[in-house]
């Protein structure tokens, strides 16, 4: 769990500054080395955060439906930061 | 940026790994292994599967930065094959750990065999082909 919550917040972190950082200034500054670290390093954090997600889902029974919900959310920007708070809680 | 054909030939063999990993998961997920089996093939998944996995999907994005693949139509239904894959695999080391407990592993486990091998026939097909 703790693994997942290092993950996800990687994820998140990775997605916002990609977002509101390095995209704006790859097309309005036309400085694209950002992007290209933060980009594969998101996809590649995002990967594993599902990676986790379904093991730990598996691995502690957890109900139908939490796993799918923890990575839809993480699809959006701040998600992964909802997913950490929910997985803290419980 | 690394030589793309060194790159493309470790990301080949990484994937084979992989497969090879799921492969015999899905093997013991089927039926059941003696206690010293099952950790042979979890010590296994832990030390070659596992990395081999994390291997593929940093080579293959660097694969895709490199050859400008993320402008082709066919890489996205790769990728969406890619993490159906990864998280079959991570539903799989979670089964197996299951086992290991001395608990049974979901039912629906018994059919990641077949969620393998479709899986790799369409990556197969979408990277040799490159249809769209």
């Amino acid at each position: 769990m703790r693994l997942l919550r290092a993950v996800a917040l990687v994820e998140g972190t990775a997605f916002l500054l990609l977002l509101f950082i390095a995209v704006p200034l790859k097309h309005l500054a036309g400085i694209g080395e950002p992007a290209l670290i933060l980009g594969p390093l998101h996809g590649v954090a995002f990967l594993a955060y599902g990676w986790l997600l379904s093991r730990l889902a598996i691995e502690q029974n957890w109900p139908h439906g939490r796993a799918l919900r923890l990575v839809a959310i993480g699809l959006v920007p701040l998600g992964a930061f909802f997913a950490l708070r929910s997985l803290s809680s419980k | 940026m690394p030589d793309y054909s060194l790159l493309k030939i470790l990301h080949i063999t990484a994937a084979s790994l992989v497969v090879i990993g799921m492969l015999l998961n899905s093997f013991a997920l089927l039926r059941p292994l003696a206690a010293t089996r099952l950790a042979t093939l979890r010590r296994w998944d832990l030390f070659v599967t596992s990395p081999a996995l994390g291997a593929v999907w940093i080579l293959g994005i660097t694969l895709a930065i490199s050859g400008n693949w993320f402008a082709s139509g066919w890489l996205p239904a790769k990728l969406a094959f890619v993490v159906a894959l990864s998280a079959l695999h991570g539903m799989q080391t979670g089964g197996l750990r299951r086992l290991a407990r001395g608990e049974a592993a979901p039912a629906f486990l018994r059919f990641s065999l077949y969620g393998v091998i479709v899986s790799v026939v369409a990556i197969v097909l979408l990277v040799s082909a490159k249809p769209f």
